[in-house]
């Protein structure tokens, strides 16, 4: 039965049954659901959104970012910080950000989103650039710095950020879609759904065209040797800081979208522990791979729901349970969920073959260790 | 001879205070071949690496076609027109032999993430001209019928040919090539050396090589530098050199006995 299943979906035909199988389910989700699981599954796309986004700096460009939720703060910020004040003037007594109150900022949503998407970008180009020239473990120290300032910088710049308290009462967008008609978004998770869904989709898109072209490549080799991969004429700086620039856009925009939904931000949704979940989703679906990372993202954010919801009495343990999840799943399938084709032949165990020395054997690493530090 | 294509003046490495080069220069002519003979840890690779940009020296100048090198970054080195092989073979362990080749093309490829995303025409001129290069690459260096394996089930020697096949598909004007005959079989080997001056004739570069087989070496060159302890001791015609007192005693001499005891 599986076998035939299996040869099914290798048709052409099955894939497209199979695709339109998923569309279906995907567009219909929402309505099978109450708003609590509806809720639940905005969250899924958003943390999808973020895995994409982490994807490629890691599983292309393996760049080990460790404080990648900063982005999605920024993103969450970058929407909440001009738009609350117009919403309610409680904010301005509380010492907001003195703008004059814009009664209309709600209506420029799309505005917003392209504002977030470009902070979070800046904040990525400007965390990379000094950075991207560190090899591996320095970067995954120094990003997860950088995750944690921006946490205490939210928390501490009170007059800005309403520090740990949180900025509340940010507005819901609405878009007018015929003169003297707009649809409110509103508390209902529904639109928040389909708008995620559609960024989803199209970041989907991006993400794999791009992989598809010289960068893609470059990314593929910086990964697997730099150094190698700079003597082939390879631009290996800027081809990271592309990777780190659209890895940080796409938190951006799950960020702003968030923020609208949930209308409310702090400090404390932005911990060091997110940062691992968005890096355990990417895992768990398997690094390098699209469809991988939106299904470990989801997974993620569903199952210990699941479970909460299944057996409240049991909801203190959920994360234990799914931490053993994590755990078992990692020792029988490391290449992940739905493994990229590359990352399953790095991980099938043939690619080892010290005597070769084709890529890492002592003695090249030794030749690197001489001129590692060379590098200007 | 003409004005050098590439020159290198008083290059100094200092590892500590082990002196890895000192005051080493270095002439290769248009269309040159110059052959590097030394012992273990004369300095070759080092010399190698400050000259494609993966290593600092302390003092000297390098300059490439008339331009000063030094301050670029090994990937500007390679648009510069420099190209290196490594002594331990690098390559994509994970991508096909075509893909290696691909991976080659960057330079000569001109789109970028936005025409991938948009699907421009710059994009698919691109990634057409990668592929037709890699191609031409593929016959020209005789990998055709390894195109979609994996480096890892090539010969060490097939893969040696793969790494120069990568090299010059970055049309460089001057190679540099470390120990392309070690560990390969004496058949490859064989056809090293042919190969090698078809290129050299074919697409007009300069060739620095680093070989411990003498009569490749010997045989192939133009020009001989012989280094020992990170100073050059000898320059001249592979003839002049293999008669070279300081030489023989460095390094000829030493091989010998080598031999002599094995």
């Amino acid at each position: 039965m599986r076998e035939r299943l299996a040869r099914f979906q290798a048709t052409k035909k099955g894939r497209t049954t199979v695709a339109v199988v998923i569309a279906i389910v995907v567009l219909l989700l929402p309505h099978g659901f109450d708003d609590h699981w509806r809720a639940v599954f905005v969250d899924a796309l958003a943390f999808s959104l973020l895995a994409l986004g982490l994807n490629v700096v890691v599983g292309f460009a393996g760049l080990l970012d460790l404080g990648y939720i900063a982005f999605f703060a920024i993103g969450n910020y970058a929407f909440a910080i001009p738009t609350a004040g117009s919403y309610s003037k409680g904010l301005f007594l509380q010492g907001g950000l003195h703008l004059p109150p814009v009664p209309h900022w709600h209506d420029w949503m799309w505005l917003l989103l392209l504002g977030a998407i470009v902070a979070a970008m800046v904040a990525g180009i400007i965390l990379g650039a000094p950075t991207l020239r560190l090899r591996g473990d320095y970067l995954a120290i120094v990003t997860l710095g950088f995750g944690e300032m921006v946490r205490i910088v939210a928390r501490n710049l009170d007059s800005i950020t309403i520090g740990s308290r949180g900025i509340t009462a940010i507005p819901h967008p609405q878009i007018p879609y015929a003169p003297g008609h707009r649809y409110l978004f509103g508390l209902a998770p529904v639109g928040y759904y389909y708008v995620m869904l559609l960024l989803v989709l199209l970041m989907v898109g991006v993400i794999t065209r791009v992989n598809d072209s010289r960068v893609g490549r470059a990314w593929h080799a910086i990964r697997e040797d730099e150094l190698a991969a700079a003597s082939m004429g390879v631009p290996t700086v800027r081809m990271k800081l592309l990777a780190f620039a659209i890895g940080a856009s796409t938190a951006g925009a799950a960020g702003m979208l968030t923020a609208a939904r949930v209308n409310y931000v702090s400090p404390d949704s932005f911990t060091l522990l997110q940062s691992i979940l968005v890096l355990a989703a990417v895992v768990l679906g398997g690094m390098g791979s699209i469809r991988g990372s939106i299904l470990g993202a989801s997974a993620i954010i569903i199952i210990p729901e699941y479970i909460r919801s299944r057996s409240p009495s049991f909801q203190d343990y959920r994360f234990l349970i799914f931490g053993a999840i994590l755990v078992i799943m990692m020792i029988f399938r490391p290449q992940g969920l739905i493994p990229s084709k590359r990352r399953a032949i790095e991980l099938s165990g043939e690619v080892a073959m010290p005597g070769k020395g084709i890529s890492d054997g002592p003695e090249a690493a030794a030749a690197l260790g001489e001129v590692d530090d060379g590098t200007p | 001879m003409s004005a050098p294509l590439l020159e290198v003046r008083d290059l100094t490495v200092r590892f500590g205070g082990i002196t890895a080069l000192d005051h080493v220069s270095i002439d290769v002519a248009p269309g040159e071949i110059v052959g590097l003979l030394g012992p273990n840890g004369a300095g070759k690779t080092t010399l190698f690496n400050v000259i494609s940009g993966f290593q600092k020296p302390d003092e000297g100048r390098i300059t490439l076609r008339g331009r000063d090198i030094q301050h670029l970054l090994p990937y500007e080195r390679v648009a510069a027109g420099l190209g290196r092989t490594f002594q331990h073979v690098r390559l994509f362990a994970n991508l096909t032999v075509r893909e290696n080749l691909l991976v080659a093309q960057h330079r000569h490829l001109s789109s970028g993430s936005l025409s991938a995303m948009l699907r421009l025409r710059a994009w698919r001129r691109d990634e057409e001209e990668a592929l037709a290069r890699a191609e031409r690459m593929l016959d020209l260096i005789d990998l055709r019928a390894w195109e979609a394996a994996y480096p890892q089930a090539l010969s060490y020697g097939t893969t040696r040919f793969l790494e120069l096949a990568s090299v010059l598909s970055l049309n460089p004007k001057v190679l540099l090539l470390d120990e392309p005959a070690s560990g390969i079989q004496q058949k490859e080997v064989e056809a090293l050396g042919p190969m090698l001056r078809r290129i050299r004739d074919d697409t007009g570069c300069s060739i620095v090589l680093i070989e411990h087989d003498m009569s490749l070496l010997l045989s192939l060159s133009d020009r001989v530098y012989a280094l020992d302890f990170g100073r050059v001791i000898a320059e001249g015609s592979p003839a002049e050199i293999t008669q070279d007192p300081q030489v023989l005693s460095s390094y000829l001499g030493r091989t010998r006995r080598a031999h002599a005891s094995a």
